[in-house]
């Protein structure tokens, strides 16, 4: 949609839409990553030993490490969604430090210049100053900045570098830390136990309702980066949050990995709110863990975007405990040219009275390969259960690909499930509408994308609305590489 | 012909109509039911099973030549007991060919059986296969309908009942690889007991398939907290010029309605009763029109 008239349309956006502007050349463009020299690729005991040690880590983390490692050697690669054959764990730098301050600096003006300059280009500094209460910003392997509203800290609100956390809150981590996904549940969570790095620590006491979204921005910037980091939080009874993820990668035509983990408990009458827009490089292999355990009458929200990387399986997970627990996932994922989206949901109902709803839509460009692949359970103690699903998948041209599996299992006879899919093309009527009116046929294309994917976009704050569409509109264009 | 001793027997009026020949080209006991060209049957062709003391392996051919139609009932009720079933289904539609295809298993709870049914459907030509399972203690069912040339009309209906702690699998699947291809599969199910229902479906458009629509519905009543009931309803879409979509829902019976019945008196399980056959009734009026089919099933149910 390289149209004149969209163009001037971005630049005549208010100036409070900070993401409005972005384009190419503010996810490419990369620095310069001299300090790659340190650092060796490839996976070995000795680099876990010495990530452990760098990060001087209690005896329980190290010996979680190599537990993680052993089961990372044993377990295979995954048997089902796309082919990661080309992923040669040799060629992965797996730890890289570009900037060295534990815990990251508490002021953007100490940051070092060239890495500043880039969270600059994503707009977050200003995101922080403008909407946010909190902001965390991971390059390569560690945390460079984080902040917090003071109110907030003053009411116990705990958001910190997860290296960080470890050491002041050793309690809570040790309680809580890869107890929601266990580093033997499949490759990819042994690997991330065994060479985590950086990450978000979030803890909302009792009570506590945080009104303004927390934002954590991953950032990977050198060649053939792998980036781990493990997000915890835990929102204890009848606290509210909403937390934002956004992630991005310069492409190099070389194999990055993405193998972090995402852990959330929410605690009795608790809310909580995820949501990410991921849009790593196409060189990117985002191989993601999220999962939830929501306890009674707690309420779990995941809101998702999957735009870059070139093969993505990502399954956000709710496991809903407690009576009367509920859980809604929404989600976009776009795959252009050379890309394979494998996303969707796994939801399990373990308490009585428990409810989900999910809504999936996905478009197909360029070749692209969309897949929704779910797993719904409603487990015997399940009673009175009840899910709804809905997955919608646009395909643009005659060489793209959308697949839908949804798995559903029911273990008692009191759930009501429904699931519904609908895979077509552009209506051309409506293309035939917009086009008579003068709009040009590009245009009109994005215009009907946008409104497909706008139940789930309307779901995040405006700023990130913004970003949403500006993404999906870059993708139209072909403008991401 | 019939210098062989048939596993079956057929029941139609003029057997001159079709022609039945034992093939040799597989190990299996294989027969072959043709459809001469133009030949259009207004009865059904009732092909009814016997029974066996021994496990039965069998294969059983359809091909419809260009331009022809029938009915055809493949009937395993009644008092069949075979205690194992190993069987397999090539149906050929022709050219502009027209194919009823109705299978009633009603045979008896303690028998295992495999099938595996394979069409492929030609130019403008419609296969239309109705499955009724209220039979067997373990059933594994493959399904593969695949549409051979432009136009091709291929639709597929599977009902199913299982009771106690009997398990049937059913995996269908809708291939559509030629331009302008439409149909549907329909999976609705019935548990109780403690038994287990599987329902996989799937409807992938190639890429050479487009103009084609398919969808895949299915809904499962789930009647007894000790089923276990599992639903796959699948899509794989190789291009972009389709309609295909699914649907699949899993519930028991709706609370509202049997009180709605109970208040104008009418007895619970009097109640389930009709809500059931209410659940059916859309299904069974698809073969209304083939009497003989149409009445074994309502036996059945």
């Amino acid at each position: 949609m390289s149209t004149p008239q969209s163009k001037s349309k971005v630049q005549k956006k208010p100036p409070t839409n900070i993401f409005a502007g972005l384009n190419r050349d503010t996810f490419d463009y990369f620095d310069p990553s001299e300090y790659m020299k340190k650092f060796k690729k490839g996976i070995s005991s000795q680099l876990i030993a010495a990530i452990s040690k760098d990060k001087d880590e209690p005896e329980w983390m190290l010996h979680q490490r190599f537990k993680a490692y052993e089961y990372f050697t044993r377990i295979p690669m995954p048997d089902f969604g796309p082919g990661l054959e080309a992923l040669d764990f040799d060629e992965i730098c797996f730890f890289a430090k570009a900037a060295d301050k534990k815990g990251g600096y508490e002021n953007w003006e100490q940051v070092p210049a060239y890495i500043k300059n880039t969270f600059d280009r994503l707009g977050i500094p200003e995101a922080e100053k403008k909407v946010l209460a909190g902001v965390g910003a991971q390059y390569e392997s560690e945390v460079v900045y984080h902040s917090l509203e003071k109110e907030l800290a003053t009411q116990g609100v705990l958001f910190l570098d997860m290296d960080v956390a470890v050491h002041r809150h050793p309690e809570l981590v040790q309680k809580y830390f890869m107890k929601c996904v266990p580093a033997n549940d499949h490759k990819f969570a042994a690997l991330h136990g065994a060479v985590w790095s950086g990450g978000t620590f979030l803890y909302v006491p009792k009570g506590v309702k945080i009104e303004k979204p927390l934002q954590a921005y991953f950032r990977m910037n050198a060649m053939n980066m792998g980036q781990f980091e493990h997000t915890l939080i835990i929102i204890e009874e009848g606290a509210e949050a909403h937390y934002i993820e956004g992630c991005s990668a310069p492409k190099y035509g070389s194999n990055a990995l993405h193998a972090g983990c995402v852990e959330i408990f929410v605690g009795k009458s608790a809310k909580f709110r995820y949501s990410s827009v991921e849009n790593w490089s196409k060189d990117t292999y985002n191989l993601n863990t999220k999962r939830a355990i929501v306890e009674e009458s707690a309420t779990m929200e995941w809101v998702g975007g999957n735009m870059g990387s070139g093969v993505t399986m990502l399954y956000p997970c709710s496991i809903l405990k407690g009576r009367n627990a509920r859980a809604d996932h929404l989600g976009i994922a776009f795959a252009n040219s050379g890309q394979i989206q494998d996303t969707g949901a796994k939801i399990f109902h373990l308490g009585e009275n428990t409810s989900s709803r999910l809504t999936m839509k996905s478009i197909s460009k360029g070749g692209g390969r969309s897949i929704y692949r779910g797993d719904l359970r409603i487990a015997k103690s399940a009673k009175n259960a009840m899910s709804q699903v809905e997955c919608d998948a646009l395909i643009l041209d005659p060489v793209s690909i959308s697949d839908t599996y949804p798995n559903i299992k029911v273990d008692n006879n009191s759930a009501t499930i429904s699931h519904e899919a609908r895979v077509g093309r552009l209506n051309e009527e409506d293309i035939f509408y917009l086009t008579s009116r003068g709009i040009p046929q590009a245009q009109a294309e994005a215009m009907i994308v946008n409104g497909f994917i706008n139940p789930i976009v309307r779901e995040l704050p405006l700023e990130y609305a913004v970003e949403m569409n500006r993404l999906i509109e870059l993708e139209m264009e072909n403008s991401i590489g | 012909m019939n210098e062989f001793r048939l596993p079956f027997i057929i029941e139609y009026p003029d057997k001159d109509d079709f022609i039945i020949a034992k093939c040799y080209e597989t190990k299996q006991e294989c027969y072959k039911l043709t459809i001469p060209t133009g030949k259009q049957l207004e009865k059904a062709i009732h092909i009814k099973f016997r029974a066996s003391d021994t496990p039965l392996s069998l294969s059983l051919g359809i091909e419809l030549q260009e331009g022809s139609s029938a009915v055809i009932i493949e009937d395993w009720s009644g008092d069949i007991k075979v205690p194992e079933i190993n069987f397999v289904n090539h149906i050929t539609c022709q050219a502009n060919s027209n194919l009823t295809y109705v299978v009633l298993n009603g045979n008896s709870h303690q028998t295992k059986m495999t099938e595996k049914r394979v069409s492929n459907i030609a130019s403008d030509a419609k296969c239309h296969i109705f499955t009724y399972h209220f039979g067997n203690k373990k059933l594994t069912s493959r399904l593969i309908q695949k549409t051979s040339g432009k136009g091709a009309e291929i639709n597929t209906d599977i009902i199913a009942k299982v009771t106690d702690d009997r398990d049937l699998s059913f995996d269908c699947t809708h291939e559509f690889a030629e331009k302008q291809g439409s149909g549907e599969i329909v999976m609705k199910g019935i548990a109780q007991g403690s038994a287990m229902l599987n329902f996989d479906g799937l409807v992938n458009i190639k890429k050479t398939g487009g103009g084609s629509a398919g969808y895949l519905k299915q809904e499962t009543l789930n009647l007894s907290p000790d089923t276990t009931v599992r639903a796959v309803p699948a899509l794989k879409i190789d291009t972009n010029d389709v309609k295909a979509g699914h649907s699949a829902a899993i519930r028991n019976l709706n609370e509202e309605d049997l009180y709605y019945f109970g208040t104008r008196g009418i007895e619970k399980e009097t109640a389930k009763k009709l809500l059931i056959t209410g659940f059916l009734e859309k299904e069974l009026k698809k073969i209304k029109k083939h009497k003989t089919a149409y009445e074994e099933v309502r036996k059945l149910i």
